[in-house]
């Protein structure tokens, strides 16, 4: 598979193209077919599965008795703690230091759904999640498998709020900062240090740059650049927002559209 | 059960006989419905109501002749008043059945089932940590990811005199065939007897919540961190962004397309897609939009 950023691009690529998206689709969903039969069924062919490890849990690491951890596939790393009523599901590596808050779900489904006239085909996740060194997860998160290969990664020393929502093939960067109820769709690039405010959305496939700051309740539909501001729903830059509602409340206009 | 046999002082201005208790939209025929508004009470004259009112005295004239009536001011406080003394009564209200679940269900070992009127059809994955509660049915092919919550209470509530009171739930949730629900989902239980019913072939992403008596389209896709207001009443193949809102009693076409953080406030019609806070046309939205760009 392409790497989440190049995918992006070629989507958009083939969006402007409509007859070549067309086939794309039937592509895909041929694709689809395949993985789901091949991958995703247990008794595939499929070289050493992860699921057939059993789970390690390194030394000093505290699990809730109430907490559910997968008798396979899954690896904890040292001196973590996994909260009351977590739930870590197979495919899933959790690096030494990590907390995992109560009620987290690591490694469930991802969402990606194909419509075949009545029938809906969903794609089976075959990939993993990873969360890296001493990142802190409160109560309630959820983490996606990735959908194909590859893991859904959480950068080290990553601070994630309640009830946050990563999705699929995510990728965030080291030392992030991601507040209560934010939700984090498909194959987006989070870079390293970057701050998404509290109960904001992040659109699939984009790019969130190191160190940019996605403020309170933003709808981000567009990538953000490197230390780049945004605001407001859907999102654009922080400042222009700011002027925008100045300007209408000047004008006497009713509120920001 | 009639009108004039509901104790508690009521003021019945005409006498009627209800089978059930409903809101806006999500009406049924027979039911005892509160009105807040002139638009609903012209909306269920024109649609062959039969059944019982509460009603403020200033709309009573538009009440067809043959539908019973409660008046008051405060309709649905009143309506919420009738229904927790009924069902404290315990007569009107169905009793919650014995638990019948199918052998080839999947259950997971740390899944908690509630002891009394849980249905669970045939092949349904119930994963660890799930909860399906009181007054729930999955039917076939149903999947309950981690962490889910079915049948939940809803915290409906009203103000009787100076204090809030909750609404006592008394109704349940159904879940029809090939629906997938994942991580940490709520759908509440129905409050006035019926149910929350989710279509068939609807999927969920994580964190969705699911208010009372609402009803998800057939083959409907729920986004991640999405929330289904009370009464919402939504058409088939609908697609609920991630992280939007849709207010309770807002109705959804079929096809409806909401987009990320959207938060719908009005009904929508079919095959219209709409965004923002609150929700207008997506074409306009993005015209004006460009204007701040």
């Amino acid at each position: 598979m392409l790497p989440p950023d190049m995918k992006a691009s070629f989507v958009h690529w083939l969006r402007r193209r409509k007859s070549l998206f067309r086939i794309a689709k039937k592509v895909q969903s041929a694709y689809v077919f395949l993985h789901n039969h091949v991958h995703a069924d247990p008794n595939s062919l499929r070289k050493r599965p992860l699921l057939a490890r059993r789970t390690r849990i390194g030394e000093g690491t505290v699990v809730d008795p109430t907490a559910f951890v997968s008798e396979t596939g899954v690896r904890i790393g040292r001196n973590c703690r996994i909260g009351p009523s977590a739930v870590i599901l197979a495919h899933s590596i959790i690096e030494d230091d990590a907390e995992i808050g109560p009620g987290c779900v690591v490694g469930s489904q991802g969402f990606v759904l194909l419509r075949k006239g009545l029938r809906t085909v969903a794609v089976k996740s075959t990939g993993g999640v990873r969360i890296g060194r001493g990142v802190k997860v409160e109560a309630n998160s959820c983490f996606d498998r990735a959908t194909f290969r590859g893991r859904t990664e959480v950068g080290d020393r990553t601070i994630i709020g309640p009830a946050v929502h990563i999705a699929h093939d995510v990728r965030t960067g080291a030392d992030c900062r991601i507040a209560i109820q934010a939700m984090v769709a498909g194959q987006v690039a989070i870079g390293d240090g970057a701050l998404i405010g509290h109960d904001s959305s992040i659109s699939h496939f984009l790019e969130i740059g190191r160190g940019a700051v996605v403020k309170d309740s933003a709808v981000v539909t567009k990538n953000v650049d490197d230390g780049q501001v945004v605001e407001g729903n859907f999102a654009i830059d922080s400042a222009k927002f700011r002027k925008f509602m100045e300007s209408n409340a000047a004008s006497g206009g009713a509120g920001s559209r | 059960m009639k009108l004039s046999d509901i104790k508690g002082g009521h003021r019945v201005e005409r006498d009627g006989e209800f089978l059930s208790i409903a809101e806006m939209p999500r009406w049924r025929s027979g039911a005892l419905v509160p009105i807040t508004d002139a638009t609903q009470i012209d909306r269920l004259s024109r649609s062959n109501f039969h059944g019982c009112v509460v009603i403020s005295k200033t709309l009573l004239p538009k009440v067809p002749k043959d539908v019973g009536v409660i008046v008051s001011d405060r309709s649905f406080e009143e309506l919420c008043e009738i229904h927790n003394d009924i069902v404290k009564e315990g007569s009107f209200y169905k009793p919650l059945v014995e638990n019948v679940i199918d052998c080839s269900a999947e259950i997971h070992q740390t899944a908690v089932i509630s002891g009394k009127g849980v249905r669970i059809g045939k092949r349904c994955i119930i994963g660890p940590k799930a909860m399906i509660l009181e007054g729930s049915t999955l039917e076939d092919d149903a999947v309950i990811g981690p962490g889910a919550v079915i049948g939940n209470e809803d915290p409906l509530s009203f103000r009787k005199g100076s204090a809030l009171e909750k609404a006592l739930s008394s109704g349940g949730v159904i879940i029809r065939k090939d629906v997938e629900i994942h991580a940490n989902c709520n759908v509440s239980r129905a409050v006035f007897g019926g149910s929350t019913e989710i279509g068939a072939g609807a999927k969920f992403d994580n964190l969705i919540s699911i208010g009372q008596n609402a009803k998800v389209g057939e083959r409907s896709f729920l986004a991640a961190c999405a929330s289904i207001g009370s009464n919402v009443d939504m058409g088939e193949e609908v697609w609920i962004g991630p992280n939007s809102t849709v207010s309770s009693g807002v109705t959804l076409g079929d096809k409806a397309y909401v987009t990320i953080g959207a938060v719908v406030v009005g009904d929508v019609g079919q095959g219209k897609k709409v965004t923002g806070n609150p929700a207008i046309d997506h074409d306009i939205f993005i015209e004006r939009l460009k204007k701040m760009r």
